[in-house]
């Protein structure tokens, strides 16, 4: 995740981690009602088990500044990466 | 599982695509230098063993992609973990692919927009093609591919004024081990990675068909990386290549026909979107099929929202800078994905074939019979 240089820069960052949170959420719902009214119990189970946490990290990474990147945690894990 | 039946055609369009994907954007096979050439050519003698084997493994299961032959193969539990570890490598690559175009993208054409908004927008289109089927994939791939190969063929034309064959001397002097190396690594980025194809697609009762279409594929898209990646290097030379994270995208910079034809990069930029394109799809929907798998549904559809929320939060935070994922392509990469395009793909097929000597020596089996 960047760094942010001004406020300006945070705002924008948030506006479209709200945008993705907004689509995604508007497509989960609709999907998880049609699985639900198709009596698909076990697809809606999983459906909201993988979409639920992608909802939690897109706010997470929203609110969140200077993140290090999954390559850069696996690096200093494993040791791979010459920093 | 609903059966998506490509043409011959279609698979083999569908295969050069994805060779061709983020290959003529990124700088591959550095290490050999003015040397490339010879690179390209050892990463395709190197693939070709591995390739056929791979429509070897499709050959012995007629009517089945490579999830169901492990299924078939190893049981339904470690079948199905296997089947976990290659959607898990699908949805690697797929991160990846996304990545590279986001950064692409971002760096050449609109470096204020946040690299997200490309990335989220490529991941879209994925989710959408995934959820249309791969039918709706392979005539994408009918459409494009004629325009890539008449434009990038123009495009070739108008760069000709500026090869210099002196950028590719000396010629194989002294160079073997960088040759080797990057060899190894065109080699698992992007000709091995045609394994992700055995989840897609499956053999038909013609059991040399599967082997025509890789071989047709591997030799079509192997030529065009070859053709590319080297007239590349004859225009911006060795160390400008090295050091340029888009090097395709320099060396057309360099077009000017008469002060009337410049800034034709976009034609490169289109094409890299198309091909790209298609290849995150066909990575996004191996990784939907094989999650599908995995979890033991008949339907993958359903994956395609969460799933796709997932991969796009996956590449957004996969690396800080383009600097990290060119890194990470040249240190990582290659050891990350040999047990998926290598390792797995041998031990398949190996027992596969042990199986199927078991099963065709007792005289009350027939495989065809227990197939069906």
């Amino acid at each position: 995740m960047p760094s942010f240089q001004n406020r300006q820069e945070l705002v924008n960052e948030l506006e479209y981690h709200y945008f993705i949170f907004l689509l995604f959420s508007i497509f989960g719902i609709v999907e998880a009602i049609q699985l639900y009214h198709q009596k698909q119990r076990k697809e809606l189970t999983i459906y909201l088990f993988l979409l639920l946490p992608g909802l939690v990290i897109t706010v997470y990474t929203a609110t969140q500044v200077g993140l290090p990147s999954i390559a850069e945690e696996l690096g200093s894990w494993f040791g791979w990466m010459s920093q | 599982m609903k059966r998506e039946p490509l043409s011959f055609k279609q698979t083999v369009y569908l295969l050069i695509l994805f060779i061709i994907g983020s290959t003529i954007i990124l700088p591959v096979g550095t290490e050999a230098k003015q040397d490339i050439w010879a690179a390209v050519l050892l990463a395709i003698v190197m693939t070709l063993p591995v390739v056929l084997v791979y429509a070897r493994i499709l050959s012995l299961y007629p009517e089945r992609n490579l999830l169901e032959i492990n299924e078939q193969i190893l049981g339904k539990v470690v079948g199905r973990f296997i089947n976990f570890l290659f959607a898990f490598y699908a949805f690697t690559l797929c991160a990846l692919v996304l990545d590279n175009f986001g950064q692409f993208i971002n760096v050449t054409a609109i470096p204020e927009t946040p690299l997200a908004i490309p990335m989220l927008i490529l991941c879209l289109l994925a989710l959408w093609a995934t959820k249309e089927g791969l039918e709706v994939i392979a005539r994408s791939g009918e459409v494009y591919l004629p325009i890539i190969v008449f434009v990038a063929t123009f495009t070739f034309l108008f760069l000709t004024p500026n090869l210099n064959i002196n950028r590719l001397q000396p010629s194989l002097y002294q160079n073997s081990g960088g040759i080797v190396s990057a060899a190894l690594h065109l080699f698992s980025f992007p000709f091995a990675e045609t394994v992700i194809f055995t989840i897609i697609i499956y053999c038909t009762n013609k059991t040399k068909a599967m082997a025509k279409v890789y071989l047709a594929g591997l030799l079509i898209g192997g030529g065009i990386i070859l053709l590319s990646v080297t007239s590349v290097m004859a225009v911006i030379g060795p160390e400008r290549y090295q050091a340029s994270y888009f090097p395709a995208y320099l060396a057309v910079q360099t077009i000017n026909v008469g002060d009337f034809l410049q800034r034709v990069e976009v034609v490169v930029f289109l094409i890299a979107i198309f091909a790209g394109f298609i290849k995150i799809s066909l990575c996004f929907f191996a990784a939907c099929k094989g999650l599908s798998n995995a979890l033991g549904c008949k339907e993958y559809r359903f994956l395609t929202v969460p799933l796709g929320l997932l991969e796009f939060l996956f590449a957004s935070n996969l690396f800080n800078s383009t600097k990290q994922m060119a890194q990470w392509a040249s240190e990582v990469y290659l050891y990350f994905a040999f047990p998926f395009q290598v390792a797995l793909p041998m031990v398949i097929w190996i027992l596969g074939e042990v199986k199927r000597r078991g099963r065709q020596g007792s005289p009350e089996v027939d495989l065809h019979d227990e197939l069906r």
